[in-house]
């Protein structure tokens, strides 16, 4: 079973009177449950991609398909509504609610989605990832290695079938990086969950299921 | 004598002409000083004088003491009280009051309603001069008419200006008089009695005196040459018991100088051994006919024509005004069929009236065969 | 070359145009309404010293009297007394009969003694340049009915030298023929007819007559020579007792365009503040990296004063020119006003005074330097790593919170402490309503804060709603109050102030309506049509004789107004038969009526109103001296009865006293009472028929027309003269509302600005771009709705500053206070539309947002 199929998706950005083409036809094709990561030197269009894929942007031509819903022909709307049950996303910096507590911001993909109920089960998470005792602090006043595992606790707590994570250990010191990759990919795991993956740290493409390279607005195996 | 053609110069600047405006009351700004007009635009005979005034064109007879009062029928007419005086102490003074009436249109017999509208204005002028302390002053006011504010008024006499006045004593003759004027600004003041120790004298013919050959331009003028002065004169607050000698004129008439007339001189002479001498010459441009009367007044009264050509008058200096006018201010006076060879000099250089017109009016010492005091005008220079 | 500081503020602006947009028309709105305010209380004070110029020139003292003088008393002074200095003068206040009702005043001036304006005679002046064409005094003095006015009123009422101008005067129709105009713009000239003394008695009525007489420069010794030789019934007063004769007519007009003016500046200034303030704290970060890079504190200090200072300076100048069209149009308001109630206003032009533009001009400069001084000192102390924590912020602001919570308190204690102590006078009321209002707003941010935190623990924990965007919403407002609390202060000053005049404004319309509804029970009212102040003439004997005789009249109350002073202040004086149906009309402030009617029946005794007895602190049972026709007399104050028809105080006095003491006591006025059942338009008929019959010259035109009325026809008229009266407050607090709107909208711009990453995560989190837009939404509301509800009180204790200690001092009217609840409602609402409003434009672009940071 594919949980993300990509079929000839162009993308280009429009910089003034000059076209800078990003994805060039690209294809692929995802398997439930498969970590795959994504390399590619700055400005090769990783990141456009995993917003494609979070239906954040629009291709200019192709076919999107996530666990079988094709989301290249829904709305705005419509893709918001999706993104909010189906998928989760990482960023390098800037991933929290700053008005809200660590807490609140774990809780708020879920009560998005109505599950009101989830307190315990995001507590246990945050249990998982050493962050318990923040749970009443805002974002603010945590270090950026904390504050990337209450996104990486907030991605996993909602449990989405897919996960798209953006250099989510970029800005951390190798250390830190190195534990919060552990734990992503540990619970990754655990829940059976999709999870696309840029990064260039080669400590952890090593645990790639599969390891694609971002070239030429083409993906091809490293 | 030719104050008439003085009343209506100064009517004609002073209100005739005036125009009302609003000035600004900010401090630093000076008013503006009366329009350098020239005497003669103003006294031409140009600008025709309202028919419904009666002019001064035939011998009438006068009707005392009614005519001492306002001839509202005419369009001019004027009170003239000069004098020279001495204080206990010998200090001598000068003075003179003028009250002129101007009409601003012929009065109709009818008083109107209102009392503020009725057309006669009035100015005054009074001058005080300290001869010791060689010392001018003078002051000028208006008013019209109104209500009860300035007029003429009978049993007893009564010429006012406001506060300034000229009032007989008796209900039915002009003298014995009291003259009451006074200025709070120039410190001056004057409560005098005068009594006649003349008779009364018709000037010209009968009264008619002619200021040019035009029919008409003429004005009824009658004199008090000789009054006796006494009361109180008050200067910078201080009294002074004074006597002297005193001359009176009431002159009315319609007319204006003839256009070619430039102004005139005026002199009025009492002399020691009891005469008076009153002469006046209005002066023409070349080429037209100068016009000089004199009359001498006998010990008793009797007025006798001269004849232009029996008089020979000479001016000696002249005085520069500090606006520049250059006046006669010395002469030599001879009438050899009178074996009189006299020097009239002011007994003070600056006597001009520096009001809305400028004219020289002032006391003069005569010394020579015939020693005197006396007083001139010198207008249009 | 731009210093970096200056650049990167240039670049900033440029990115943001909108912001230098709001920043500049916070500046501008401020500055406007205070320099309209104040321009148009300078102009209606100026005015009212031109007016009283018109009459005095560089008079010292004038002569008045109870009546018009008599002119004898002029002649004596001037050939008696020789008083030189003395200048005639008649004037009165006459309407134009073109149809635009213009009221001009008539001055009556001998030109050779005096001109009113200059003081000196003109025949001095000679100053032919001011007059076109020329103008003779013959000209002046004899053409009958000839004016001279200036060109601007000329062109005011389009008429040109050698038009005649149809006038409404006391005397009924005339009309004056254009002489001549006068040029420039002397202020001094507007809305003025001048004329010769005698033309103006005739046009007037005033023969024999004058109006005053005004004395130039008195020394010492003439005065008291003056007073000594002055009869009884004519006083000397000093130019300057005139004036506060007079002075106390606009005294209450004046007072309600201060009260607004003190709130538009309050309101500006925070504004002004709050605009400031912003621009810099959002740029913390820059200035951090500035730092970063080495800027020293003091570079980037001057470099954002420099930047202040320009954007001040652009704003406050073109917030001086609004001002200037704002004053125009709240001119218009307060003309009309002046108009409706003192009939008294003839120079009706704004006065652009440099003074007044550069004081608006510096408010503006100096507030918001004020305003960024604080701001200016943190930054430039902050260390680039701390300026990066927004949380910081908000805990300096927390910090802040405290030192505000002792400030506000003792603003609140002295605001207590003056409206309790009487003598503080109308300053310390005033200074008790801005220590009100500034205290509270001052801790409208922790209350704020304090209920956004209740709510949302209440709120949090009933798990059931769908709540996190309400969540979200109600910790924004209590987390971001470092940008919106200075904005929620000025929409809940500007709403307090809105309920605090609707509450003022109702409770006195209430009380109004009472006291009208019982003053005025008579069925009918007759008076002469009045189209002039102070110009009623008797009524025909007959007239009242037919009334009192018609069958269905049960009374009849007969009345004259009149006109005298009371410790040199002008009093209206009513005297009346005071028949028991007409005494019924008044309530007394203290004691049973019968008492004090009783008591009025004694020697000498008088009622006084309310405003008179607390302007004076009178009681029952003090004397008065009252000007009199024979001089100065005591009186008794038998009792004081509540009266909001005059705030200058009136005194109502039996007809046979009035009689005795002023001379002649014929009726200007009558009140009919007709029996039970009344047939109020039947006799109004047939009194109208009997007037057409019996008196055809009253209606012929010539003659003032009677005008005969029923009394809820009275009632009516004066409702709505009343709220003609508070138009112009209307317009004030909308540009307050005005100016705290603009205080919303830059708050909610400013914090959209700051959210891009927070709006990027809730996209990626799948919020709908509708979710996005109501966040904005709800948190505006809530503010609004936070700012109205802290409104209420405070607009009721203002209403209540208002009452009980303004008006009280000021005109010395009781009001009951009345809560209102509709006030509060509408106040509410104005709060939360106003917000709402505010924060459409920002919440659409917040759901539109479709900025991607670059997170590589």
């Amino acid at each position: 079973m594919s949980i993300l199929r990509l079929r000839h998706l162009y993308k280009s950005y429009r910089n003034g009177q000059v076209v800078v083409p990003i994805l060039q036809g690209l294809e692929l094709d995802m398997r439930e449950g498969e970590i795959l990561m994504l390399l590619g030197p700055s400005g090769s269009g990783k990141s456009t991609l995993l917003n494609l894929i979070a239906g954040i942007d629009a291709a200019d031509a192709g076919a999107i398909e996530i666990d079988g819903t094709s989301i290249s022909a829904l709305n705005e709307r419509q893709r918001t509504l999706f993104r909010r049950q189906h998928i989760g996303t990482i960023y390098q910096f800037f991933n929290l609610i700053p008005t809200l507590t660590v807490l609140e911001n774990i809780l708020l993909p879920l009560q998005l989605n109505g599950r009101m109920d989830e307190r315990p089960r995001a507590l246990l998470q945050m249990q998982r990832l050493g962050i318990e005792q923040h749970k009443h602090l805002f974002p603010e006043q945590l270090s950026g290695g904390e504050q990337q595992r209450v996104a990486i606790c907030r991605a996993l707590t909602h449990r989405p079938k897919l996960l798209l994570a953006d250099e989510p250990t970029g800005s951390l010191d190798l250390a830190s990086a190195t534990v919060v990759m552990q734990l992503l990919l540990e619970q990754v795991r655990e829940f059976g969950q999709s999870l696309v993956l840029v990064t260039h740290n080669p400590q952890i493409t090593a645990r790639a299921n599969r390891l694609l390279r971002l070239d030429q607005g083409l993906l091809v195996e490293a | 004598m030719a104050k008439y053609l003085l009343l209506s110069s100064c009517l004609l600047i002073g209100l005739g002409l005036f125009a009302v405006g609003i000035r600004d009351d900010s401090p630093g700004e000076a008013p503006p000083g009366p329009a350098p007009l020239q005497i003669q635009q103003l006294l031409g005979g140009r600008g025709a004088i309202d028919p419904g005034f009666q002019r001064a064109d035939s011998i009438r007879p006068f009707d005392f003491p009614t005519d001492h009062q306002a001839h509202l029928r005419y369009r001019s007419e004027w009170w003239y009280v000069t004098g020279n005086v001495v204080d206990t102490a010998g200090q001598p003074f000068a003075f003179q009051l003028t009250i002129f009436r101007q009409a601003l249109r012929p009065s109709d017999d009818q008083q109107p309603l209102n009392p503020w509208l009725i057309p006669q204005l009035y100015m005054g002028h009074l001058a005080v001069v300290d001869i010791n302390h060689q010392q001018h002053r003078s002051v000028e006011r208006f008013s019209r008419a109104g209500p009860g504010l300035a007029g003429t008024s009978a049993a007893p006499l009564r010429i006012w200006l406001e506060d300034w006045q000229l009032a007989a004593t008796t209900d039915s003759s002009l003298l014995p008089l009291r003259l009451t004027a006074a200025s709070a600004e120039q410190q001056i003041q004057l409560e005098l009695s005068l009594s006649a120790t003349k008779a009364r004298v018709l000037q010209g013919e009968a009264g008619l005196s002619q200021k040019s050959a035009e029919p008409g331009n003429a004005s009824y003028y009658y004199s008090y040459p000789r009054l006796q002065v006494s009361g109180q004169l008050r200067w910078d607050g201080k009294p002074h018991q004074v006597n002297g000698q005193g001359w009176y004129d009431h002159e009315w008439s319609s007319s204006v100088l003839a256009d070619y007339q430039t102004g005139w001189d005026w002199l009025a002479l009492q002399l020691d051994d009891g005469r008076e001498l009153m002469l006046y010459h209005i002066r023409a441009k070349p080429g037209h006919p100068q016009n000089r009367q004199s009359v001498l007044i006998d010990r008793d009264g009797k007025p006798r024509q001269l004849s232009p050509d029996q008089i020979d008058l000479t001016v000696l200096a002249h005085w520069r005004s500090p606006n520049g006018t250059h006046y006669p201010a010395r002469w030599r006076l001879r009438i050899p069929s009178e074996s009189l060879d006299v020097e009239i000099v002011p007994r003070l250089a600056d006597q001009e009236m520096r009001h809305s017109l400028s004219y020289w009016e002032g006391a003069v010492v005569i010394s020579g065969s015939h020693p005197g005091l006396g007083f001139v005008e010198l207008v249009g220079y | 070359m731009l210093s970096p500081g200056l650049l990167s503020s240039w670049r900033h602006y440029q990115r943001h145009p909108w912001q230098l947009l709001l920043l500049l028309l916070g500046i501008l709105i401020g500055v406007a309404v205070v320099g309209a305010v104040d321009l148009v209380n300078q102009s209606a004070r100026d005015s009212f010293r031109l007016a009283n110029a018109q009459l005095l020139g560089r008079t010292s003292h004038q002569i008045k009297g109870q009546s018009p003088l008599p002119e004898a008393l002029y002649r004596q002074l001037r050939t008696e007394l020789a008083l030189s200095a003395a200048t005639p003068l008649v004037s009165a206040f006459v309407k134009d009969d073109l149809g635009q009702g213009v009221v001009l005043r008539v001055i009556g001036f001998d030109p050779l003694v005096g001109d009113p304006l200059a003081a000196e005679p003109l025949s001095r002046g000679l100053d032919r340049g001011r007059l076109n064409p020329p103008l003779g005094l013959m000209q002046l003095m004899m053409a009958a009915g000839g004016v001279v006015l200036d060109t601007r009123t000329a062109r005011r009422l389009g008429v040109g030298v050698g038009d005649r101008i149809p006038l409404i005067t006391a005397t009924g129709r005339q009309s004056v023929q254009v002489l001549s105009l006068l040029q420039g713009d002397d202020p001094r000239s507007n809305n003025l007819l001048l004329m010769d003394i005698g033309q103006a008695q005739q046009l007037l009525g005033l023969a024999g007559h004058l109006t005053q007489i005004n004395l130039i420069e008195l020394d010492r010794q003439q005065q008291s020579r003056l007073r000594a030789w002055l009869p009884k019934a004519y006083q000397l007063q000093t130019a300057q007792q005139q004036r506060q004769a007079t002075a106390g007519l606009t005294d209450s007009f004046h007072l309600n365009l201060s009260a607004l003016s003190l709130l538009a500046l309050v309101v500006g200034l925070l504004l002004v503040y709050n605009s400031c303030h912003f621009s810099l704290i959002q740029r913390q970060p820059v200035f951090a990296q500035l730092r970063a890079l080495g800027v020293t504190a003091a570079e980037l200090r001057r470099a954002i004063l420099w930047e202040i200072l320009a954007i001040a300076t652009i704003g406050s100048l073109l917030g001086v020119l609004m001002g200037i069209g704002l004053a125009q149009l709240l001119f218009g308001l307060v003309v009309q006003t002046l108009d409706d109630l003192y009939l008294s206003n003839p120079i009706n032009r704004l006065f652009i005074s440099m003074p007044t533009l550069l004081k608006s001009f510096m408010i503006g400069i100096g507030g918001c330097l004020l305003a960024s001084w604080q701001p200016i000192r943190q930054l430039s102390r902050i260390t680039p790593r701390q300026s990066q924590l927004r949380y910081r912020q908000e805990i300096d602001a927390a910090r802040s919170r405290s030192y505000h919570c002792y400030l506000a308190g003792g603003l609140l204690g002295c605001s207590a402490l003056l409206s309790l102590w009487r003598d503080s006078g109308l300053i310390g009321g005033f200074i008790a309503i801005a220590c009100l209002l500034l205290g509270i707003a001052l801790i409208t941010p922790m209350l704020v804060a304090a209920i956004t935190q209740a709510l949302s623990a209440s709120v949090l924990y009933p798990q059931q709603l769908r709540l996190p965007l309400v969540r979200m919403a109600l910790r924004d407002c209590g987390r971001s109050l470092s940008r919106t609390g200075v904005a929620v202060m000025a929409l809940m000053i500007a709403v307090a102030a809105t309920i605090g005049m609707t509450v003022m404004i109702d409770s006195f319309r209430a009380s109004l309506e009472g006291w009208l509804q019982q003053r005025l029970s008579a069925d009918i009212y007759i008076r002469r049509h009045q189209p002039l102040p102070g110009s009623a003439r008797a009524l025909p004997p007959e007239l009242i004789a037919y009334a009192r005789n018609h069958p269905a009249v049960e009374t009849l109350a007969t009345v004259k107004r009149s006109a005298t002073t009371l410790n040199g202040r002008r009093v209206e004086i009513v005297s009346s038969n005071l028949p028991e149906a007409m005494q019924r009309g008044y309530r007394f402030t203290a004691e049973r009526p019968a008492i004090i009617w009783k008591r009025l029946q004694g020697r000498d005794q008088i009622l006084i109103s309310e405003p008179l007895a607390n302007h004076w602190r009178l009681q029952t049972g003090d004397s008065v001296e009252l000007q009199t026709g024979s001089g100065l007399q005591p009186f008794k104050i038998a009792g004081i009865y509540q009266d909001y028809g005059s705030d200058n105080g009136r005194i109502l006095i039996p007809e046979a006293r009035f009689e005795t003491y002023w001379g002649d006591s014929r009726a200007t006025g009558m009140a009919v009472y007709l029996h039970r059942p009344a047939d109020v338009d039947r006799v109004i008929a047939e009194i109208q028929q009997h007037v057409g019959l019996a008196h055809p010259e009253q209606q012929s035109g010539q003659q003032q027309p009677l005008d005969v009325r029923p009394g809820a026809r009275l009632l009516q008229r004066s409702l709505a003269v009343f709220e003609r009266t508070f138009l112009i407050t209307d317009v004030l607090r909308l540009l307050a509302l005005g100016v705290a709107f603009i205080g919303i909208l830059g708050a909610l711009m400013a914090l959209q600005l700051e959210r891009q990453n927070e709006l990027h995560i809730l996209r990626s989190l799948g919020l709908t771009a509708f979710e996005r837009a109501k966040l904005l939404l709800y948190q505006s509301a809530l503010l609004g709705l936070l700012a109205g509800l802290i409104a209420i009180p405070t607009g009721h204790l203002l209403a209540w500053l208002l009452i009980e200690v303004i008006h009280l001092r000021a005109f010395g009217w009781s009001m009951s206070y009345q809560p209102s609840i509709s006030a509060a409602l509408s106040g509410l609402l104005l709060s939360v539309s106003a917000a709402l409003l505010a924060s459409l434009w920002p919440a659409w672009r917040f759901g539109r947002y479709t900025h991607r940071p670059r997170t590589e």
